[in-house]
């Protein structure tokens, strides 16, 4: 049966059972009559709970207190005074005094409860004074009584310092705030590991130079809108340091010591975020820990002076639920390690977010007010939260509780108050009394009412973490990657026009433009003169001349040209009425108006489908076992028979919907020009090219393109396999579409003849092709015409021997 | 007697997300009774709309689609008629400065006119807290967020539509997508400069583009960026295509990927992540807001870092699962029949008021 004992300090002789629970009091303090009843319930309820403690009433007032700090038990010791242990706890000792014993739990990892109910009454305060320690880690703290750890020099020397900034300058001033910022960094003794000043486009004037030997590397975010999280996590990414510090550039540090202080704490390996008192430049408070209430984040101690913050700890190191991200200290491995900063919350609540985050991952949360720095926070930007940020922190963390906020204090309820009033601080009621409160680690987010937090939401960032990580990881150790990297930004550097034209400088003023030009130059009648004259002369005809060459070719190829589009356009219009046919008879057949707004044209196009199964079942019979090419690859059923086949072929196809056909397919079929796409392939690289599809449909100029083209690309022994429908036999409206367009298997025997093939007709069974026409190359036998004729336009050439 | 509501719009055309949302908001409001006219610059051979010319402002309620500068919008000034602003945002004119002076020009106009517009703004609606951001700033009061308007089609299709098991990709294949108009905003060519990072590793891997080339300058130079890395063969340019060419893309790519550095909302990764379809996008703009924790975001997009995100996304199967499943439970979001209802709420009070209380 667990039973309570009261112990006076110091005495002896006291035996307990394996099962007690031990209470130290002194014999001036009044017990609650309720108080056994309530600390033994407790301990049940708690069974994992190694001790607890309440709160107390001196003299008259209510000391309401926080839940369990170790930070806080450490650096003001008996803080949590007077404790009831369970007598089983490993460290527990009854001969030890109560502050030593409160110290071992702060040490060890144990649960402690806090009671927010007042317990006992004492006459004075339950701590007795700090008790002569030989704890080299800590020096004297701001009032008698307590304590702080002294400065990590090796901390300081291995932190990576992140500052976004857009190098603005306070109104009415003329050095931008970064560079007030790094010169007080420069008194940092020893140095940081380094400091990342992440800039973006925005940034205005110079960027900062090097500042009395701090070692200052400049990162650029890329371009796009100031988000304070996305500019940390790009530092982040470019940090080396074992610890990194995120900093405002609005912020003065004093002193050379301060980041050696928070650095201190990280030597406790449950410590994950450091944060430190910030002061306007009237010296009150701007930031000194975050409380959290009604899931409204809140500066509390705001425009008080730091020493008037004592009795609530406000000038000790305590845990906190939340620091500012404008001064925060963390390990890089667990920043990564829970996915940086959010950048669901851009601007605002970005580190009220991680701080959570980091609490999720197993890490306290501390503030440091021994560090202390100048915060000129209304000076970088308004301070407004926007309604969605506001939605969007409530959806993560609606649930959350903020433990070291005690209960009795009064409840703004109103996010007004952030930042405005800490007046909330004293406690409100003095006897009132609530449930149990533990500073527990919470493993997992309370209820979460967005999907974005579920664990796998975690998973999101973290992996999106990981990517920038290992891309970083790569560039370090593969020069060639890096070299590539640099490679492709150049070549896209030189693509990009030269920036910014302005548009008053497209129209070149008309005074500049040279009118006239002297053709009679001033060199007198001498016989030299006469000379250079009759050369000049000679030249300006030959040039004349020339460019009058030129000019008639020019508008020949224009001619040309222009009937070729003419072509085009015929066609064009034979489809757009063909369409309007169709859609007509669409609306009548469903009595309603088609909106051709959601009309695309390729649905109504006639074009020419792949052949059936026997028709390329007999084109794979002729294909040679090297590369193919097919033209046009049509949805890629050649392309498909002739690799499942053994062959390896790929397809060339100017529509773009058959493209997509083929490739959901997983066939090989690429979206180009056939023309263009042969031109850009080296002399003999295949062994049979198809031609089908598409093909069907080319006006002459082009077939004939395409057989030089092809005659280029073919090997020694080569093939080509014509399969296309003859035009004859086309249906009314292919050939009411098509008119004048495709050429007969007979023709295609005779220009493939004529460039140098040995040329078959086979004949196959089927509705539109009617015959193959099989192209063998004799490489031996020259081509009868091209090199004859002066000209070097292969349709015309074609054209010559055709007549 | 019934209230009017004309829909002001520069121009309506074929895949745009602004005409879209229009045509689609005019059968909403045609829906809940209400007589509705789309009021455009130019026909363009449509009998459904009335042009700006043939106008006569005579009705209850204005509802101006602004996210470029228009006469529309001019005559709205010069007419100082009240109007409630549908703003899609306006893509900064620095994008195009170089490429395209006249368009940047355009753009500049639009945020002349959007200030201009301020004051005979009875209400603005926008498609995301960024744009509501902007919009603040100016200092318009009353706004309200109601994504753009958008619809997928899946019945054009005949495929079974994606499900979270997918068979794994080919270690040196893929396909990735990407659906914009090719403008220098949406950065086309960070995509194929990443393309060519990845390709190292997998040759064989496609990179799709669908969408209408805004200018052939910027264009033609990514076709020439695509033949100087020697991936031009397995980058198409597919140019605009039809809805259900669209869909097929959708279902046939392996990741969805956008460095767009302006969107005023992003409709194709909303379609994408409807499609089933692993989103992995640059934070920029309202980009972050629209993926909103269901598609992999970036701070970062050099070629490195982002081939890197679409090798992870196509290596990881269990990724692209846990992405397909999330995207098509966020795309319910913006599912017409929520938004639908987000815009009407948004203008109900305006509709539901006498004619005389709103001009």
């Amino acid at each position: 049966m667990t039973a309570l004992k009261v112990i006076s300090p110091g005495a002896h002789g006291i035996a307990l059972a394996e099962d007690d629970i031990a209470v130290f009091l002194a014999d001036d303090v009044q017990l609650d009559p309720r108080a056994c009843e309530i600390i033994l319930s407790a301990f049940n309820q708690y069974p994992e709970a190694e001790a607890l403690y309440w709160d107390v009433m001196v003299d008259g007032h209510r000391w309401a207190r926080p839940a369990w700090s170790p930070t806080r038990v450490l650096s003001e010791p008996g803080v949590t005074l007077p404790l009831a242990f369970r007598s089983s706890w490993t460290g527990f000792d009854i001969s030890a005094a109560p502050q030593e014993l409160e110290g071992r739990l702060a040490s060890s990892n144990a649960l402690v409860l806090h009671i927010p109910t007042v317990l006992t009454r004492h006459s004075r305060t339950p701590a007795e004074g700090v008790p002569d320690s030989d704890d080299l880690r800590y020096e004297p703290g701001p009032r008698p009584g307590t304590r702080r750890l002294r400065p990590s020099a090796r901390g300081q020397s291995s932190t990576s310092i992140i500052i976004p900034s857009a190098g603005r300058a306070r109104p009415g001033e003329d050095t931008s705030m970064l560079s007030r910022c790094l010169e007080t960094l420069a008194q940092l003794e020893p140095r940081p590991k380094e400091v990342i000043v992440v800039v973006g486009d925005e940034f205005e004037g110079e960027p900062p130079q090097r500042v009395d030997k701090l070692p200052i590397r400049i990162k650029h975010r890329g371009t796009g809108s100031f988000h304070f999280s996305s500019a940390i996590n790009c530092g982040l990414s470019a940090s080396r340091g074992e610890f990194v510090l995120l900093l405002n550039d609005d912020i003065e540090a004093e002193g050379s010591d301060w980041l050696g202080r928070m650095a201190a704490h990280l030597d406790d390996p449950t410590v994950g975020a450091v944060g430190a008192a910030l002061l306007y430049s009237d010296r009150t408070v701007q930031h000194a820990g975050v409380v959290i209430e009604g899931a409204h984040p809140y500066h509390p101690f705001w425009n008080y002076s730091l020493a008037d913050t004592a009795p609530f700890g406000g000038d000790v190191a305590r845990d906190v639920i939340a620091v500012t991200g404008a001064c925060l200290l963390a390990r890089r491995s667990d920043l990564l390690a829970v996915g940086g900063m959010s950048p669901e919350f851009p601007v605002s609540f970005g580190d009220v977010d991680l701080c959570l985050r980091l609490r999720q991952f197993g890490r306290r949360v501390v503030v440091e007010p021994a560090a202390l720095l100048l915060h000129h926070e209304s000076a970088s930007r308004e301070r407004v939260i926007e309604p969605w940020e506001w939605d969007r922190f409530h959806g993560r963390w609606g649930g959350i509780e903020d433990p070291w906020y005690h209960p009795a204090y009064w409840r703004p309820n109103n996010p007004d108050y952030m930042n405005h009033n800490a007046d909330h601080l004293a406690p409100v009621d003095a006897e009132g009394s609530w449930p149990i409160r533990t500073a527990e680690l919470r493993p997992n987010p309370p209820s979460v009412p967005s999907k974005m937090n579920s664990p796998s939401g975690g998973d999101l960032t973290r992996i999106q973490q990981e990517i920038q990580v290992e891309a970083e990881i790569r560039r370090r150790h593969d020069s060639e990657i890096v070299r590539l990297e640099s490679e492709l930004i150049t070549i896209w550097d030189e693509i990009v026009p030269s920036k910014a034209v302005n548009s008053d400088d497209i129209i070149p003023h008309a005074e500049s433009v040279p009118l006239s030009f002297d053709a009679n130059p001033p060199l007198g009648n001498q016989p030299i003169g006469r000379y250079i004259k009759r050369v000049i002369r000679k030249t300006v005809r030959w040039t004349l001349h020339h460019l009058v060459a030129q000019m008639n070719h020019l508008s020949r190829t224009l001619d040309r040209r222009l009937n070729e589009i003419e072509a085009h356009a015929h066609h064009q219009n034979k489809l757009l009425e063909y369409q309007n046919t169709r859609i007509a008879h669409l609306e009548q057949s469903l009595q309603m108006p088609i909106d051709n707004h959601y009309l695309v044209t390729s649905d109504f196009l006639a074009l020419p489908s792949d052949p059936s199964s026997d028709v390329i079942f007999r084109i794979v019979e002729y294909v040679q076992p090297g590369p193919c090419l097919v033209l046009s690859g049509g949805c890629g059923n050649i392309v498909k028979s002739i690799c499942d086949n053994g062959g390896a072929a790929y397809g060339v196809e100017p529509d773009k919907g058959s493209v997509i056909i083929a490739m959901q397919n997983d066939i090989d079929i690429r979206l180009d020009d056939m023309i263009s796409h042969m031109a850009s392939i080296h002399d003999k690289e295949f062994d049979t090219i198809v031609l089908a599809n598409a093909i069907e449909i080319l006006p002459f100029g082009c077939i004939v393109d395409l057989i030089v083209e092809a005659r280029r690309l073919l090997n020694g022994n080569g093939r080509i396999v014509v399969a296309v429908a003859d035009p004859a036999i086309r249906n009314p409206i292919e050939s009411e579409l098509h008119n004048g367009l495709g050429i007969s298997p007979a023709t295609w025997q005779y220009l493939l003849q004529q460039a140098g093939f040995d040329v078959r007709r086979e004949e196959v069974s089927d509705s539109r092709i009617t015959q193959l026409v099989i192209a063998d190359f004799l490489s031996d036998k020259e081509p009868t015409t091209p090199t004859s004729t002066s000209s070097t336009d292969p349709s015309e050439r074609f054209q010559t021997n055709l007549q | 007697m019934t209230v009017t509501v004309d829909l002001l719009i520069s121009e309506l055309a074929f895949g745009d997300a602004v005409s879209n949302h229009t045509l689609l908001l005019r059968e909403i409001l045609r829906g809940k009774g209400i007589r509705t006219n789309v009021i455009v610059e130019n026909a363009q051979n449509r009998s459904d709309v009335i042009v700006l010319d043939d106008w006569s402002a005579d009705c209850d309620v204005v509802i101006l689609q602004h996210h470029i500068g228009s006469d529309l919008s001019d005559y709205i000034i010069q007419h100082q008629i009240p109007i409630v602003l549908n703003y899609h945002n306006i893509t900064p004119a620095s994008f195009f400065s170089s490429w395209q002076p006249d368009v940047a020009a355009h753009l500049r106009l639009g945020y002349q006119q959007l200030s201009e517009l301020t004051p005979l703004t009875l209400r603005a609606i926008t498609d995301s807290h960024f744009n509501a951001r902007e919009l603040t700033e100016l200092g318009i009061e009353d706004v309200a967020v109601s994504p753009v308007l958008w619809t997928l089609d899946d019945s054009l299709l005949d495929e079974v539509p994606r499900e979270a098991e997918q068979s794994a990709i080919a270690e040196d294949g893929g396909t990735i997508l990407f659906v914009g108009r090719i403008a220098p905003n949406k950065c086309h060519h960070d995509l194929i400069m990443a393309f060519g990072v990845l390709s190292r590793t997998r040759p064989k891997s496609r990179l799709v583009l669908i969408g209408d080339p805004s200018s052939d300058h910027y264009s033609n130079s990514l076709k020439y960026l695509a033949r100087r890395l020697g991936v031009y063969d397995r980058v198409f340019f597919a140019g605009k295509v039809s809805t259900q060419d669209l869909l097929r893309c959708y279902q046939m790519a392996d990741v969805f990927v956008s460095a767009s550095e302006h969107e005023g909302f992003g409709v194709p990764i909303v379609e994408a992540m409807a499609s089933g379809l692993p989103v992995i996008a640059y934070n920029a703009a309202a980009v972050a807001e629209t993926v909103d924790g269901v598609g992999i975001v970036l701070d970062d997009k050099r070629p490195v870092t982002l081939a890197q995100a679409i090798d992870r996304v196509l290596r990881d199967d269990r990724i692209r699962q846990d992405l397909c499943a999330r995207g098509k439970e966020a795309a319910k979001r913006y599912d017409i029949s929520v938004t639908g209802r987000q815009m009407w709420d948004a203008l109900r009070d305006l509709l539901d008021a006498s004619p005389s209380e709103v001009r």
